[in-house]
């Protein structure tokens, strides 16, 4: 059954874009130049996010609405076989063959031969943008990958969050993310990185594995939340990390730091750190507590079950400010508050 | 047509308070008429306009000639009173775009708007037309439920959706029969071209 959708009033056009899902949106506004002009019509506010993300060489885009919902838009992928049972779509103004492949979860994927990776990939990123982030959403970019970064990743315009996975990758991540994207706020990585600066001025870092470059971070790092993972720290890396901090002449900006230590490495002893290191049991009436809002997903504080705790004790800078610190041979989670 | 003859849409009278109410008699553009009450009206931003504009008496309505509705014809008028019956008294929906629209179609809605496409597209221009808000975004996200699952060659298809190269030539088109000289001028112009003209005149 046909249903003569170009014949109807514009609000009523208007009224069908919205309701239907982001996917089927695109896959409208690939058919003809009137109909991306149509859809566009609809200005998505509702859309937090913008998700790109590469895994070798397919290409997912999601979106993340204000609600939390997440929903599909589009995935490119190369096929050997995409030649075959062609249609020709204007995706991102350029005209290419695929041939559309649906999985179980009914989301199609738009196949394309080997030679028109880059092009495909770049169009839709093109046609992504002109579409839904009108109003500018925040643009996240997640990279899995080999560690050359040799499948085609196009740099994508406003990346504020940025999601980089390799197995093996030594430097080249935070050399990457710093060089395409310096505007970046939020960076979780897992390689190995060779310079600490690199990470300066983002807010929210969350590296996987640290490794023996934990106290260069903390030395230089600028931003709010911090996660260091794997990190190979001593006793007194982290005694002077927070008699530094305590002067207020490292981190000052730190809301949150937790870090996770190598646990094959027992150079840490929280016994002896505890007792070199002064503080005091958490007292409500002098630090409150307070609650974390606007973390990024991509850095998990699920498991953090509040500070108000015994765990916790409390230590004072300075210029006032309190924190909050747990200290086990496995972890420091430090809480400053407002 | 007699306002005695005149088809009444289904309603629960059961359901009508015992307090008088006036009915309001519309007129279909093919001559069927319509008794609607009152609170029903309210649902159509446009009828609801137009009845407290010209101010009716009951008497009013009894004595003078049914409104007409005359860009809606008789079988989309009886679904539209259905509709604005079953949901009297309903909450007008504003969207102000502040929070993502969800609209689910209610299993009244689903059964009256279990009808042919091109029923559905008169539906449709109707609820626009009449400006009756829920039902043209229950109406619409049948339509919007068309293109799910559906790949875009699907959706050209069910959609009815040119190609640039058709909307080209359908302008093409449209453009010849509003000056079918100008056209002409053009290929001329384009045939002593060929020929190595170099002026027009």
């Amino acid at each position: 059954m046909t249903f003569p959708l170009l014949r109807l009033p514009l609000l009523a056009m208007d009224e069908i874009f919205e309701q239907a899902q982001y996917s089927e949106i695109f896959n409208i506004s690939v058919l003809s130049e009137r109909m991306n002009r149509l859809v566009r019509r609809r200005k998505f506010k509702q859309i937090a996010k913008i998700c790109y993300l590469f895994v070798g060489n397919t290409m997912e885009v999601g979106v993340e609405e204000h609600s939390g919902e997440c929903h599909f838009l589009v995935a490119t992928a190369f096929d050997e076989y995409a030649n075959l049972n062609i249609h020709e779509y204007k995706i991102g103004g350029v005209k290419s063959n695929f041939k559309l492949d649906r999985s179980a979860s009914m989301v199609f994927t738009f196949l394309h031969d080997w030679n028109s990776e880059d092009l495909v990939k770049k169009s839709v990123v093109r046609h992504c943008s002109d579409i839904f982030q009108q109003h500018s959403p925040i643009v996240q970019l997640r990279i899995t990958c080999d560690q050359s970064l040799s499948y085609h990743i196009p740099i994508i315009e406003g990346v504020k969050e940025m999601h980089m996975h390799c197995e093996g990758g030594e430097g080249v991540f935070a050399d990457y993310a710093s060089s395409n994207y310096p505007e970046l706020s939020c960076l979780r990585i897992n390689g190995l990185y060779r310079d600490a600066t690199r990470f300066h001025g983002i807010d929210n870092l969350f590296c996987d594995q640290t490794g023996p470059g934990a106290m260069d971070i903390l030395r230089s790092f600028t931003g709010r939340y911090l996660y260091l993972y794997n990190s190979e720290m001593s006793t007194d890396d982290l005694l002077e990390f927070c008699r530094s901090w305590q002067r207020n002449e490292i981190c000052r900006n730190q809301r949150l730091l937790s870090i996770q230590l190598n646990m094959t490495l027992p150079i840490f002893d929280a016994e002896r750190f505890l007792l070199e290191f002064e503080t005091q049991e958490w007292d409500p009436n002098v630090r409150p507590g307070g609650i974390f809002e606007d973390v990024p997903d991509m850095i998990d504080i699920c498991h953090f079950n509040g500070p108000n705790t015994e765990e916790f004790r409390d230590f004072q800078r300075t210029d006032g400010k309190w924190a909050s610190l747990l200290v086990n041979d496995v972890q420091l989670m430090m809480i400053v508050w407002d | 047509m007699s306002v005695e003859n005149a088809p009444v849409v289904d309603v629960d009278e059961a359901a009508i308070p015992v307090e008088k109410k006036m009915y309001y008699r519309f007129e279909s553009n093919d001559k069927k008429e319509f008794r609607v009450s009152e609170l029903a009206i309210q649902q159509s931003e446009t009828l609801n306009r137009l009845v407290e504009a010209m101010g009716y008496t009951s008497e009013d309505v009894e004595n003078k000639p049914a409104i007409a509705i005359e860009n809606i014809d008789g079988k989309t008028l009886k679904l539209v009173f259905q509709w604005c019956e079953h949901h009297k008294g309903e909450a007008i929906p504003v969207d102000d775009g502040s929070v993502p629209k969800i609209v689910e179609i209610p299993e009244f809605d689903a059964k009256l708007m279990d009808i042919d496409n091109g029923l559905l597209f008169k539906l449709i221009w109707a609820a626009d037309y009449l400006n009756i808000v829920q039902l043209l975004n229950v109406s619409c996200k049948k339509v919007a439920n068309m293109a799910q699952g559906k790949t875009p060659a699907q959706l050209r298809r069910v959609y009815l959706l040119p190609s640039d190269e058709e909307d080209e030539a359908a302008k093409r088109a449209a453009q010849e029969a509003q000056d079918p000289r100008a056209r002409e001028v053009e290929e001329e112009f384009e045939e002593r071209k060929r020929q190595g003209g170099n002026s027009f005149f």
